[in-house]
């Protein structure tokens, strides 16, 4: 595999195929930085263009793209406090209080750094986990799907902040809101109204953008300032990148669970950066998450972009994608003559090779352009908020409106907007909001198709069991640790 | 108070101009002949799902052809317009795009099945579009090793309860589940998969034990498990012709057709509602899977250029050799077959659509009235 990796390479590095990747780059890096724009829509952009491309060149186009939208979409995010796509607000929560401090570029740096760590270890993961995919991913049945969506809320409670029951009911709310639309397993529609536009269920751009970008748009307009008072320090870059590699393992362990998390198809990818950021608050100690921790970046940030390269694997190998992007790429495979699925391994193995190399040359070369862009970019948060604010909304709307082109679409941003506004008066948490919206679908689809096909006895399932005891020690895990530590410490205060 | 008048004579003012746009654009249609109908003007082609799925690259890969073709060499611009599993976009193309031959559709066999179920929410009428091009697909059904199942013959007896996993009883999943019907098989169909590639999963993790997919999926996916022996080919769901009479799909001529598998059991050929269900849902779910259509009421010019352009393309080398890639080995459907298989779809009985309604709230609980 090694001679035939080696092939792919220079079949990629021939002038004209890197062009393209180039290319893809560029347009992933401007859909990142838009708010509200995401891979999905980068993928529907290209897809019309790769039709009659030659495989290595359209792939190299639309993985050139997909690879670095979460290292684009950070300048929002730290800068402006406004997700830069709809699976990246966790960056928010320190990279923002960090721009406010004026260590916008620490915190960019940093981001930077670890988008690239992260996407190459998940273009390796891809690569390694190549042999191991099918048993890995057949190990997954709905028992075990249902399982990890119930890990992924679990993180409702750590990410509550003070106040657990907050995150509850703010969790519950999102499912609910989740479960607008059609039911997944049995034929209903749930308070739709008879509305055809909440027929589809609410996008998640409308929700993710409703519920960060509208209460910041409005606190920016209500203080009229610009974000950052105080001069940006010089050299700010490096100083991230050497915060990044003074937290390497921190760094490493959330490359790893983003890859982990997209490869494993049906759950939600989009709340793999708040999952990681939230492993990382519970498990990192000494923290203040929340206030501008230069560790609250690094995690989300290595896992988004590791997570792209996760994905690809049940996309490529089995066909069934993972996220809206993955799903465009399918169809993006079979207009250059492709199907997804073993032959990717066979005969089509210089193709998914490609792919690999493009992940990772993408990588390093989208935070080589972010790093060039920073000084302009960080700029913008000495703009005086009453000059950004009109050109933010028409941006923010247009988000929006691009999920289903309907005037639902801002209708419900709207609604979802005032609602994150009461939410952030009243220090009520959104992010549990967020991940309950983003997994009440599948949470329910796995959990009734378990009870359908296994009645109960899916519970005992060795993969069951082990997932619920990671579950149990992330929510009392920390406190239990705590516990024994001080108790530790008191009987060495004792004996000494 | 005052409103009211000025209103009135907005009002009359726009109907004056709405009608005098009428008699121009009619007074037009009169010297307009196919051959420069689409001369300078841009075309949309609406796509009622969402991008990359595969009834949009089916759209975008027909689209430039359209544009070579069509004389005029007209711009063709495929537009998505997802939702509401393609009711929301065919919904709209039927009642507010212009029916002036510059708006074409994509439909699927999931846009058809809800048509002939004459779903509350449907506002097209299929009998109010005009057929252009169209393509079949197939699928086939297949079952694990473990059933004990070695032929089609066997499925009557089985080591163990055969479990289907489905997407959603009243989607392509109906003709799956309409095919155990007519061979009177006990399946437990557990609905609720993501889609066809979930529930392939599924059925190599042993979650199910009788699948059907598609034929591209199938050759793609499957077939390496039929080799090294993990999936056994049961049936295809087959090709229903012009004259109603089903017939071996041509994607796998070694491998009997539904109709065959009964005969074998049976010793008759199956008839009654339940199988004049199957038949007409075949043809409409996989026999015309892909279609591209224009509005009855177009111009005639822009029928004729259409049926002309595509009187071409099915005969071009180049374009057969593309679709062979993208559209698996089937053959589009020369234009009188294709007007056939979609009248026959318009036409069918009430008293089989009454059936399977029933069918679906019985056996699946799916009211079709609340969808």
């Amino acid at each position: 595999m090694i001679e035939a990796a080696i092939e792919a390479l220079l079949t990629l590095l021939d002038p004209s195929r890197a062009g393209f990747m180039v290319l893809g780059i560029l347009i992933g890096l401007t859909v990142g930085l838009l708010p509200g724009l995401s891979g999905t829509v980068g993928m529907s952009l290209l897809l019309p263009f790769v039709f009659g491309m030659d495989t290595t060149s359209g792939m190299a186009l639309l993985i050139g793209m997909v690879a670095v939208v979460h290292t684009g979409d950070t300048f929002p995010s730290v800068l402006l406090g406004i997700p830069g796509t709809s699976g990246s607000q966790a960056t928010i929560m320190d990279g923002h209080p960090l721009a406010k401090k004026g260590e916008a570029s620490r915190a960019l740096g940093a981001a930077f750094f670890c988008s690239m760590i992260g996407g190459i270890l998940g273009g390796m993961a891809l690569y390694l986990t190549i042999p191991l995919a099918r048993p890995l991913i057949l190990s997954f049945g709905s028992p075990e799907l249902f399982m990890l969506a119930m890990l992924g809320l679990s993180m409702v409670g750590i990410l509550a902040g003070r106040s657990p029951l907050k995150g509850l009911i703010s969790g519950l709310l999102g499912m609910m809101i989740g479960s607008v639309g059609s039911a997944p397993a049995v034929p209903e529609y749930r308070y739709d109204f008879d509305s055809p536009y909440l027929s589809n269920g609410i996008p998640l751009a409308v929700i993710a953008l409703g519920l960060f970008a509208f209460p910041a748009l409005v606190n920016m307009l209500t203080a009229n300032r610009s974000i950052s008072d105080s001069p940006p320090l010089s050299g700010g870059i490096l100083k991230g990148i050497k915060s990044s590699i003074a937290n390497k393992w921190l760094m490493l362990r959330s490359a790893v669970f983003g890859a982990i998390i997209g490869f494993i198809p049906g759950l939600g990818g989009s709340v793999v950066d708040w999952i990681s950021y939230g492993v990382a608050k519970k498990t990192t100690q000494n923290n203040y998450f929340g206030e501008g921790d230069i560790r609250g970046v690094i995690a989300p940030e290595s896992t988004n972009n590791a997570k792209e390269g996760g994905a690809l694997i049940p996309t490529l190998l089995f066909g069934i994608p993972g996220s809206g992007t993955t799903a465009v790429l399918l169809g993006g495979l079979t207009l250059m003559g492709l199907e997804a699925g073993p032959s990717m391994l066979t005969s089509d193995l210089n193709v998914t090779l490609s792919i690999i190399w493009t992940l990772i040359f993408a990588n390093i070369i989208g935070v080589m352009f972010c790093i060039l862009l920073t000084k302009p970019i960080a700029s913008l948060s000495f703009v005086p908020a009453n000059k950004l604010i009109p050109f933010l909304i028409i941006i923010i709307i247009l988000g929006a409106y691009q999920s289903s082109f309907a005037w639902g679409d801002i209708f419900i941003f709207l609604g979802i907007g005032l609602l994150g506004l009461i939410m952030e008066s009243l220090d009520w948490p959104r992010a549990p909001l967020l991940i309950g919206f983003v997994l009440s679908l599948s949470a329910e689809r796995y959990l009734w198709i378990s009870v359908e096909r296994y009645e109960w006895t899916w519970l005992t399932n060795p993969i069951v069991i082990f997932i619920f005891i990671i579950i149990l020690f992330l929510l009392f895990g920390g406190f239990l640790i705590k516990r024994i530590s001080s108790s530790i410490q008191q009987g060495g205060a004792r004996n000494g | 108070m005052s409103v009211r008048p000025i209103l009135a004579v907005l009002i009359l003012i726009s109907g004056a101009g709405l009608t005098g746009c009428n008699t121009q654009s009619a007074g037009n249609e009169e010297v307009e002949d196919p051959a420069s109908f689409y001369e300078e003007k841009d075309v949309s082609l609406v796509i009622p799902y969402d991008t990359g799925g595969g009834t949009d690259v089916f759209g975008r890969f027909v689209a430039p052809y359209f544009g070579e073709f069509l004389s005029g060499e007209p711009d063709i611009q495929p537009e998505n317009i997802p939702g509401g599993g393609s009711i929301t976009g065919s919904n709209e193309y039927a009642n507010t795009m212009e029916p002036d031959g510059t708006n074409l559709l994509a439909t699927s066999g999931s846009t058809h099945i809800p048509f002939l179920l004459d779903q509350a929410s449907v506002e097209y009428d299929l009998s109010k579009l005009n057929p252009v091009l169209g393509f079949p697909t197939g699928g086939m059904v297949y079952a694990s090793p473990s059933t004990g199942i070695e032929e089609p013959g066997d499925l009557q007896e089985v080591d163990e309860e055969l479990i289907y996993a489905g997407i959603s009883a009243s989607g392509l999943d109906l003709v799956t589940l309409l095919a155990f019907e007519v061979l009177d098989l006990d399946v437990e169909a557990v609905m609720g998969y993501e889609g066809r590639g979930p529930s392939r999963i599924a059925f190599e993790q042993g979650e199910s034990n009788i699948d059907y997919q598609t034929t591209s999926a199938y050759k793609e996916n499957v077939e390496p498990m039929e080799e090294s022996g993990e999936a056994v080919p049961l049936f295809t769901f087959g090709q229903i012709n012009d004259q109603g009479e089903m017939e071996r799909d041509p994607a796998f001529p070694d491998t009997p057709a539904l109709q065959e598998v009964y005969e074998e059991i049976h010793g008759e050929k199956p008839s009654g509602v339940t199988w004049d269900a199957y038949k007409n849902f075949v043809s409409a779910a996989y026999t015309v899977q892909k279609i591209i259509w224009v509005h009855d009421d177009a111009p005639e010019a822009s029928k004729q250029a259409l049926k002309n352009s595509v009187e071409e393309m099915v005969e071009n080398e180049e374009f057969l050799a593309e679709s062979e890639k993208v559209m698996e080995e089937y053959e589009p459907f020369d234009q009188e077959e294709l007007q056939e298989l979609v009248n026959n779809m318009n036409n069918t009985s009430e008293d089989v659509v009454e059936w399977v309604r029933e069918f679906l709230l019985e056996e699946y609980d799916t009211d079709v009235e609340e969808l």
